[in-house]
């Protein structure tokens, strides 16, 4: 106690208080901006067709579904759980809209159907999360084989056609901008404003901190898992229309490892596995780097194949740099300094 | 003489602690601690809850390295201080909770990863069987080493792993609080163990509160307080009183107002009526007025904590109904007794207290926020409210924007009372308060209750220390594992009384 005493605390204020702040929020991000500058510059410097208009738009429409799906994925995070069915959903629903449509339903039915379907399978998942506390892992796993099962049945094995549907929202423009981008744009500011002002995006990080304070402390648990994994999943809905446009076709497959890649994206943007952590802006860049990625790997020529290695070696260093942060020598040293000298800490 | 002879003879120690010092943060867990133990003695050790039994226990284990000093077990250092080093050097430790696999068999777990072999790496397990009852009888004890220990009794599980640190020639056996879970009569049974185990030259450290079973058993006792030994003697130079003298060393009445008297017309606030959970908590009712400050106490086992989670909505009584607050609302969830105005304090404030992670702001509004039905919160208006409560409470921070991790226990307390403060409750379960919290908290604590109460509030305190609970209670509930519960009067409290009816912290 008196190691926090007067003079020290006052101290500490000065640099913790205040002016570290926003400085932490940006320097925990720099790395991974670092990284995307580092991507674009070298496809820049080895091929003029990068920095286009033309590339830059296709750029965001290839990553409108992942950063779509990533964004519902950080909500998730943010509460320590995740969900893995959600590429697989995602293409069943694009196979569910290309059938409609080939039975001559309209855009906004397709659209209804589709976020309804949605809706209903995150809301089933989250109350069997959150009333019979089934772990997510398995249970999101066995949906995404079931999703994934049903999407194969109902398009009968191959991509069903739908061409005209959602063209615009796949690969059109609104106000000279990419629509895909610009649904995106909406959704990330609409989960960071949920995530930073509502009461259930504090709620959600509460319960990603300490599921047992949280409960303790008057936090309706269940219900916040239950709002999370809808929300969730919405977003899923609004992923399968922008990839039924996309790719002018339902496919059974299209969605195939988007779950991976959105959990990937969330976490190099600073979200845990373990909960409470991950901001949207963070997710935005961890798309946008994996995204880049993939985009310049195709314009230099590199087999596709190379694409998933790539994802693979920059989430596999970013946990190695966090953990060395968090864990390592640095660390280490620093917190026996901070000992030594009685400075406050935090616990972790 | 070789070695082996010499420390059979008592001639080299069994356990040496020399200069032993660990920090955690801002406290001193241990500090320059000494300690002999020789061969074929039973030692009890005692002290208040946070006296620094439990970081000696793990420093002899090797759980945790000291920043200073060392440990000698039976002449050889602890080096490098790891529990398989320490095991290796004959150190056995029989932890609160059972160290037992369910699942196995007992032959497996007194046998826990020596389990004989046959040629091409399959269990022997005839030979298994055969060995594990061998060394059950050594210990005394007839149990069918087929049987599968997650359906024994506590007391028979203790004993496997008494077998297990026997068949392992333990040389230093510390055993913390392990009557907690046990009768009369297991306990009985545990002493002559622990006796058979003395003739055979095995030094034990017996860490227990219930001092009772320290006369009754122990050859001499050390007492801790502060992280320091205040003294060791041997058991027939000592008196009771002067036991508990030593252990809580400077006392702090008069550092605390007296009490109020309690108010007689006082509403009701909390009704609990015939609650039973499992065979733990058999029947026990209790009615707390507003101004009235309720303490409970009783040993590991004596439904304490289910009782302060029952209050708090946290669990469900298996029988008995709990209302609270203003109407006597029914409670069945802590959203529900949060809505009815309950502020629940857990025992374990890192876990179930805090948000190690999340800043100040986040821990303080958290309740509040729970409660009301804004969909929005507005950040500066709430950084407002965690400010205001930080500088009322005098919690010891450089603002709201640090994370609660990085602060230390009286001022994590004090956030989480700002929580509730908040959120406007006017029943408070508070379960161990104060547990590992320093003095000057501790006072600032005391005196915030004492306000409270004297606005209206009902409290319930769950406390194991003494001086605690004659400071703050007007009336006192002891909860006790084989017999029922008692109400004391606050006239009838003096930690004497406490200790003689048996309810050991």
């Amino acid at each position: 106690m008196s190691a926090l005493a007067g003079g020290e605390a006052a101290k500490a204020k000065a640099t913790s208080a205040g002016r570290r702040r926003l400085p932490k929020a940006l320097t925990s991000l720099l790395p991974l901006a670092l990284a995307l500058i580092a991507v674009g510059a070298y496809a820049t410097s080895q091929t003029d067709l990068f920095l286009t208009s033309q590339n830059l738009s296709t750029l965001v429409q290839q990553i409108a579904v992942l950063g779509v799906l990533a964004a519902g994925t950080t909500l998730l995070l943010a509460a320590g759980m995740f969900d893995l069915s959600i590429g697989a959903l995602a293409a069943l629903l694009s196979v569910i809209g290309a059938k409609l449509a080939e039975g001559g339903s309209g855009e906004l039915t397709i659209l209804i159907v589709c976020l309804a379907c949605a809706l209903l399978a995150g809301a089933l998942t989250g109350s069997i999360v959150a009333l019979l506390r089934v772990g997510p892992f398995i249970l999101t796993l066995g949906a995404a084989s079931v999703y994934a099962s049903l999407a194969l049945v109902v398009a009968g094995g191959r991509p069903v056609p739908a061409s005209d549907v959602f063209a615009t929202l796949g690969l059109g423009e609104w106000f000279g901008l990419p629509s895909a981008g610009i649904v995106l744009a909406v959704v990330l500011l609409l989960a960071a404003l949920l995530l930073r002002y509502a009461r259930l995006g504090r709620n959600a990080y509460a319960v990603g901190s300490s599921e047992d304070t949280a409960f303790l402390a008057g936090i309706p648990v269940a219900r916040v898992k239950i709002a999370l994994f809808s929300l969730s999943s919405l977003l899923v809905g609004i992923g399968g229309v922008i990839l039924l446009g996309r790719l002018g076709a339902g496919d059974p497959v299209g969605g195939a490892g988007l779950e991976l890649q959105a959990i990937a994206a969330a976490v190099l943007g600073g979200a845990s596995l373990g909960g409470g952590r991950g901001s949207i802006l963070g997710t935005m860049l961890g798309v946008a780097l994996l995204g880049t990625i993939a985009n310049a790997l195709t314009l230099l020529g590199v087999q596709a194949f190379w694409q998933q290695f790539a994802y693979g070696m920059v989430l596999i260093i970013a946990v190695i740099l966090t953990a060395l942060r968090e864990h390592g020598l640095l660390a280490h040293a620093r917190r026996t300094l901070d000992t030594r000298l009685g400075r406050l800490r935090p616990a972790r | 003489m070789s070695d082996e002879e010499r420390r059979n003879r008592g001639e080299v120690p069994a356990l040496e602690l020399q200069g032993v010092s660990k920090r955690y943060g801002p406290t001193l867990a241990l500090d320059d601690l000494r300690l002999t133990l020789a061969a074929g003695e039973i030692r009890g050790l005692v002290g208040e809850n946070g006296a620094g039994k439990s970081s000696l226990i793990k420093a002899v284990a090797g759980a945790m390295v000291p920043d200073v000093g060392t440990v000698t077990i039976g002449g050889h250092r602890l080096t490098p201080p790891t529990p398989t080093v320490a095991r290796r050097l004959g150190v056995s430790v029989l932890f609160q909770e059972r160290q037992i696999a369910p699942d196995l068999s007992v032959a497996e777990n007194v046998l826990l990863g020596a389990l004989p072999r046959r040629q091409w790496g399959g269990v022997d397990w005839p030979n298994a069987y055969r060995r594990a009852a061998t060394e059950l009888e050594r210990v005394g004890i007839e149990l069918d080493p087929r049987l599968s220990a997650g359906r024994l009794t506590p007391a028979e599980q203790q004993s496997i792993e008494i077998a297990r640190a026997i068949s392992r020639d333990a040389r230093v056996l510390i055993m913390d609080e392990p009557t907690a879970a046990l009768s009369g009569t297991e306990s009985e049974r545990l002493f002559s163990l622990l006796r058979n185990a003395r003739e055979r030259g095995v030094a034990v450290l017996y860490v227990s509160h219930h001092l009772p079973e320290i006369f009754e058993l122990v050859d001499s006792v050390t007492v801790m307080r502060d992280g320091r030994v205040v003294a060791t003697q041997p058991i027939e130079t000592v008196e009771l009183d002067r036991l508990v003298e030593l252990m809580f060393g400077r006392s702090l009445e008069g550092e605390v107002a007296e009490l109020d008297e309690a108010p007689v017309d006082g509403e009701v606030l909390v009704q609990a009526d015939h609650l039973v959970v499992g065979d733990v908590l058999r029947d026990v009712s209790l009615d707390v007025r507003a101004g009235e400050i309720v303490a409970v106490t009783g040993g590991v086992g004596s439904g304490r904590r289910e009782l302060a989670r029952c209050l708090a909505g946290a669990q469900r009584p298996d029988r008995g109904v709990v209302r609270v607050g203003r109407g006597l609302r029914r409670v069945r969830s802590p959203h529900g007794a949060a809505r009815a105005g309950v502020a629940f304090v857990p025992e374990d404030r890192k876990r179930e207290g805090v948000f190690l992670e999340l800043d100040l702001t986040e821990n303080i509004n958290v309740a509040t926020e729970a409660l009301h039905r804004v969909p929005v919160v507005r950040p500066r208006r709430r950084r407002g409210i965690s400010d205001r409560w930080i500088t009322r409470l005098g919690v010891r921070a450089p603002g709201s924007a640090i994370p609660a991790g990085a602060l230390s226990g009286g001022n994590q307390q004090k956030v989480i009372l700002g929580r509730w403060l908040e959120a406007g409750a006017r029943v408070f379960v508070l379960d161990e308060p104060t547990a590992g919290i320093d003095i000057n908290a501790k006072l600032d604590i005391y005196e915030l209750l004492k306000d409270l109460a004297a606005a209206g509030a009902a409290l319930v305190v769950f406390s194991s220390d003494f001086e605690e609970i004659r400071l703050l209670a007007h009336r006192v509930l002891v909860l006790r594992r084989d017999k029922g519960p008692t109400w004391l009067g606050r006239k009838a409290l003096s930690e004497r009384s406490l200790f003689e009816i048996g309810v050991a912290p």
